[in-house]
């Protein structure tokens, strides 16, 4: 009987043989320690860019999106519980090994293969395999995460992802303790080293009545992105909708998302969105030199851009992303 | 809260979950472990609290609620797959003055049926037994039963407030055997009294001869041990679940064959006077032996003149005669088998001499039955008697039998009491294998010793 310790994620969960790690999908077969998932995609759609939610890199393309079964964390709000928190055995799966998921990006004219819906970290193999791939033929590599893993898998795979969107869900670690059975430094941490290797960051807020509302909680998240990344980060706060196990709570209200996306404004970041609200002003993006509307959004939907080359055409300042 | 049971081919509980709440999450947090009790249950579980589920500490009442709604559920379920019906009554009495109601019918029964005894009075007698249909069989559909004694020996007894009329039964059939013998057998078992009043429409055949008669009284006693040996063994009551006749003519569950058996009891009786109760009856066997130590019971007193006239109206051939050792000379006395005898006073009323009587004093008497010499030529009476008997016993073989077979349908593969069993090693890989899954090799791991 040998016992293995994966040493993925901040979690270390020690198998015994036949055991499986806490995101189900890593499991110690033979004294070996295996990836259930490397190529076996329980979901691959072809969706804007918009939706991951990332605004700065190439607007308007389509993103070949994949996951599979299994997550490293047990959010109370998850949208996609029904696969993140399932066992590979008992989600649908697709055939999809990196080659294939590279060809029906290219067919179905996506610029980039995302590595979303429940964490590519814990499909981290076929993460990597298929994002190296990719970036020799020419596509970008956004990945979708709660930034929940060890410095040392992160670094290696850095070099071949052009950006991301992390879930930042809340400033305290009793808020990752109670709502998603993690914890908040591995996070923050995995944030910079991101930033520090060349990644473009976006950051997401989902913003939960009565667990992340309040001015102070906001405030923390504001000041720490604005400190250490850097005011020109994109920040996405999320409106809740009542789903899984927090289906007492109802929706957030517009005024708290308007609210913080204001003070975001106020405090300095110049790059501040209101997301899961089609229609709001937040949807779209500003020049932070003379404040024009650049990129004018409903949704996932461009409705128009006045943005040449990375560039304000009003202004000419500079607008940090991917544009071509 | 809305919970879903997920329950195999046999009625094990395999999952509990909760489906739609309006609870916090804290909350939640504690009722995992609680619905995490209910795994691996099996059809016969008691499924409550304080006996096989312990509740959520400051939650009771919503434990309760959660465990009765999970029993319920099983409970359907295993009606519908093994014919055991509800181990819940119809009607669970909850207000004090029910319960009393509920006990004092039980009581005024006992007692009525106990002075048809001690004055002879053969009108109250049947007055009593028609209550005891009604009360025990069709309205409460609850007799005393060898699964109960069995829930006792596994230590599974329901609490009072959940099951009352579990006790009630319990008790009327168990108290009065210590004190007087078989009354519950004789005077209140609702299927006792449906065979005696079957027995009375038509011409009785010759009795059978008494060697045949005792050995086959013997059969209830095996099973009695039987049965009880090996629901011990098994951990579980499922063996003896509706085997009784009463389950399903009473309740109106259970398997063809168990309904078979109980259709057969039913002809029997109307030809050989309560064969199920003489011969096959555990519980019958129970307070049988029970009764072998009852305060009073039907003894002769001084004026016996040995007629042996009692000797022949024993329905049941409790009486023998037997040799007097009260110092006088007199050859022919009578003697009482309290351990077959069911209290139906029909010797009390045809003593000529009336000295029969309940009581704990009487002359000893030691039984003395002669020996029967070389082999006798069976007639018929008593080869369709024997006839029926095996009969009996082969489809309660099949009514036990089905019990302890493979399940209807589904496999137990992924049953959590037999994967405990199985390597976790190779039950991955065949979980994997069968879900077309294939392990690729991970990077960011080392062995621990």
């Amino acid at each position: 009987m040998r016992t293995v310790t994966c040493d993925l994620c901040p979690r270390h969960c020690r198998l015994k043989e036949g055991e499986r790690g806490d995101c189900r999908v890593r499991a110690n077969i033979d004294g070996k320690l295996y990836s259930l998932v490397y190529g076996k995609a329980c979901a691959a759609h072809v969706d804007p860019i918009e939706k991951k939610p990332v605004f700065h890199v190439l607007p308007g393309s389509s993103s070949f999106s994949i996951a599979t079964a299994g997550c490293n964390l047990h959010c109370l709000y998850c949208q996609n519980w029904q696969i993140s928190q399932r066992p590979p055995e008992e989600t649908p799966n697709i055939d999809l090994p990196p080659a294939s998921v590279v060809e029906n990006a290219r067919r179905y004219d996506c610029r980039s293969i995302a590595y979303t819906y429940t964490d590519p970290i814990v499909f981290y193999e076929y993460t990597l395999d298929t994002s190296r791939l990719a970036k020799d033929q020419g596509l970008l590599n956004i990945l979708v995460t709660a930034g929940y893993i060890e410095q040392e898998p992160l670094k290696a795979l850095c070099p071949f992802i052009t950006a991301a969107n992390v879930d930042l869900k809340g400033m305290s670690d009793d808020f990752y303790r109670r709502m998603s059975q993690g914890t908040l430094t591995p996070v923050l941490e995995a944030i910079l080293t991101m930033k520090r290797m060349g990644v473009h960051v976006e950051i997401t807020n989902l913003l939960v009545p009565t667990w992340n509302d309040t001015d102070k909680d906001i405030l923390a998240l504001i000041r720490w992105i604005k400190e250490h990344c850097g005011s020109d980060t994109p920040l996405h706060f999320s409106r809740f909708w009542p789903t899984h196990e927090l289906q007492n709570l109802p929706p957030t209200p517009e005024e708290t998302l308007t609210h913080a996306w204001e003070l975001a404004r106020a405090e300095g970041l110049s790059f501040v969105y209101a997301g899961n609200m089609p229609g709001h002003p937040g949807n779209n993006t500003f020049c932070p030199g003379c404040g024009k509307i650049l990129i004018r959004r409903r949704g996932y939907q461009i409705l128009s851009s006045n943005l040449a080359e990375g560039t304000c055409d009003a202004c000419g300042s500079r607008i940090p992303g991917i544009w071509k | 809260m809305d919970i879903g049971v997920v329950l195999n081919g046999e009625a094990r509980i395999k999952d509990v979950r909760i489906i739609r709440h309006q609870e916090s999450p804290s909350y939640l947090k504690s009722m995992e472990a609680f619905l995490h009790q209910f795994m691996g249950k099996g059809p016969t579980a008691p499924l409550e609290l304080k006996t096989d589920i312990d509740a959520i500490t400051r939650a009771t009442v919503s434990s309760e609620a959660v465990t009765l709604a999970v029993r319920q559920i099983r409970d359907r379920f295993r009606r519908e797959l093994l014919g055991i019906p509800s181990s819940l009554p119809k009607h669970n009495p909850t207000t004090p003055v029910e319960k009393i109601l509920l006990f004092s019918t039980g009581i005024l029964l006992l007692i009525s049926g106990t002075l048809a005894i001690i004055h002879r009075n053969v009108t109250l007698r049947w007055i009593t037994m028609a209550g005891g249909f009604l009360f025990f069989g069709l309205m409460t559909a609850s007799m005393l039963s060898i699964v109960q004694i069995i829930h006792i020996g596994l230590g599974n007894s329901p609490s009072p407030s959940v099951n009352i009329l579990w006790w009630l039964t319990l008790v009327i059939g168990i108290v009065p055997t210590l004190l007087l013998g078989r009354i519950y057998c004789g005077t209140l078992c609702p299927f006792g009294i449906l065979q005696e009043a079957l027995h009375k429409m038509v011409q009785h055949p010759e009795k059978i001869p008494p060697s045949t008669y005792r050995g086959a009284q013997r059969t209830k006693v095996l099973l009695l041990f039987g049965l009880t040996a090996l629901c011990l063994w098994q951990g579980s009551s499922l063996p003896a679940e509706g085997m009784e006749p009463f389950v399903p003519l009473f309740t109106g569950t259970g398997t063809r064959i168990a309904w078979a058996f109980m259709v057969m009891m039913i002809i029997a009786s109307i030809f050989y006077y309560r064969f199920f109760c003489a011969h096959l009856c555990p519980v019958g066997a129970m307070t049988g032996l029970l009764s072998r130590f009852s305060l009073f019971r039907i003894k002769p007193q001084k004026g016996c003149s040995s007629c042996g006239q009692c000797v022949a109206a024993c329905p049941v051939q409790a009486m023998a005669p037997g040799r007097s050792s009260d110092g006088t000379d007199r050859p022919l006395e009578v003697v009482v088998d309290p351990a077959e005898c069911l209290l139906c006073g029909k010797c009390l009323t045809i003593c000529p001499e009336q000295c029969l009587r309940l009581s704990r004093t009487g002359i000893v008497v030691q039984a003395h039955i002669p020996k029967e010499t070389g082999r006798r030529q069976r007639d018929a009476a008593e080869r369709i008697f024997i006839a029926f008997l095996l009969g009996a016993l082969l489809l309660l073989g099949g009514v036990v039998g089905s019990r302890i077979a493979e399940p209807p349908f589904l496999t137990t593969a992924q049953d959590p009491a037999s994967a405990a069993n199985d390597p976790a090693g190779q039950r991955l890989k065949e979980t994997l294998a069968a879900a077309g899954l294939s392990p690729h090799e991970a990077r960011y791991w080392r062995e621990t010793p």
